[in-house]
């Protein structure tokens, strides 16, 4: 069982991951903005963060840089997931994610799976 | 002069800006019809009727043009200003598996023998390329032929196979051929959506030193074959 942070500001996304996820055996917290996405980000336990790119106040990017900026010793592996092209820039945060994904490419099968296999876990049963 | 070239730059910058976020709002619309729909079509089996499943089934593969079109237009307003590709090494078996599973009539063969050698390539335009390969041989043969794809290394290069069986008349594979070796600057007005992902396709390929070519197979098949440098 994985604990994943979901920071997603479309409430049915979010729903859809959370109810996917859950399903799977994995414990969900969501953040609707960066904002609150950070906060939980640096005072939660997350195994794992899905990142939005595309946020109504604080920017994915942003809220990346600033997370590991202040990584203490865990760094928590992040997943962004958008339907945003490569934005110009993204190879300086090389290192600070472990994957982009485009959400229109994937099933929320593959999600799970690349969301296991990035945390080594495996859903309980 | 200088304001007039000012408010060009401005007009400019709002209308890629405008694409961009367009772009962005179809596709996370479309992607929660996907997802809808993958979950009906996966997770309740025996719970929907024949006929249901193939309205399903036909509304999966509606969404999955309406999603290439999208990426399509948005490649075409990204090239007006330069499209630039971003390489990494890929393992193009997992590539071609993962777009497998975006169809129910797409199979992938993997490769035998020895693993393939990684390849730099900017993933998502080559994906997106492969996906218009396939879109165009689903499109352009019945629902139930569908496409394979394979992979082989090849003196130098990675060649990755899409082919389809057919069952659709020869002189509509020749038609498909004759778009796909016109001009690589095909007009984007007055060409169909088929046309348009073939352009697409071709521009990419050719962004990564690579060639395409489409040739029949069989009476009423059809094999794509995209060479890729190593």
């Amino acid at each position: 069982m994985a604990r994943i942070l979901i920071v997603e500001d479309d409430p049915q996304v979010a729903g859809l991951y959370r109810d996917k996820l859950t399903l799977a055996g994995h414990e969900v917290t969501v953040a609707t903005g960066g904002d609150e996405g950070l906060e939980k980000a640096m005072t939660g336990n997350a195994d794992i963060i899905l990142l939005d790119i595309v946020l109504p106040d604080m920017d994915g990017i942003t809220l990346l840089r600033r997370l590991r900026a202040a990584d203490h010793g865990r760094p928590v592996p992040v997943i962004l997931l958008t339907n945003t092209p490569r934005p110009e820039g993204l190879a300086e945060l090389e290192g600070m994610y472990s994957d982009y994904l485009i959400k229109v490419d994937l099933t929320l099968d593959d999600l799970v799976a690349t969301i296991e296999a990035h945390t080594g876990d495996t859903p309980s049963p | 002069m200088t304001d007039n070239l000012d408010r060009l730059k401005r007009e400019a910058k709002a209308s890629r800006e405008f694409v961009n976020t367009a772009a962005h709002e179809l596709q996370g619309a479309l992607a929660m019809v996907k997802w809808q729909l993958e979950s009906l079509l996966t997770e309740q089996p025996g719970s929907l009727s024949t006929k249901q499943r193939a309205g399903l089934g036909q509304a999966h593969a509606v969404n999955q043009e309406m999603i290439r079109l999208v990426k399509n237009l948005l490649f075409m307003a990204r090239r007006q200003r330069g499209v630039k590709i971003n390489k990494e090494p890929a393992d193009l078996a997992v590539l071609l598996g993962d777009i497998g599973r975006r169809y129910r009539s797409v199979a992938f063969d993997p490769p035998g023998g020895e693993a393939l050698p990684t390849i730099d390539v900017d993933r998502e335009l080559l994906a997106q390329a492969v996906d218009n390969l396939v879109g165009a041989l689903l499109q352009g043969g019945t629902p139930e032929a569908g496409v394979r794809l394979a992979v082989r290394q090849d003196q130098g290069a990675v060649v990755l196979a899409i082919s389809s069986q057919g069952s659709a008349p020869p002189a509509k594979w020749q038609a498909l051929r004759e778009t796909f070796s016109g001009k690589e600057d095909a007009k984007a007005g007055g060409i169909d959506k088929i046309s348009l992902s073939l352009a697409v396709a071709k521009k990419i390929i050719v962004l990564h030193g690579g060639t395409v070519t489409l040739e029949p197979a069989g009476d009423t098949g059809a094999l794509v074959s995209v060479k890729l440098p190593l």
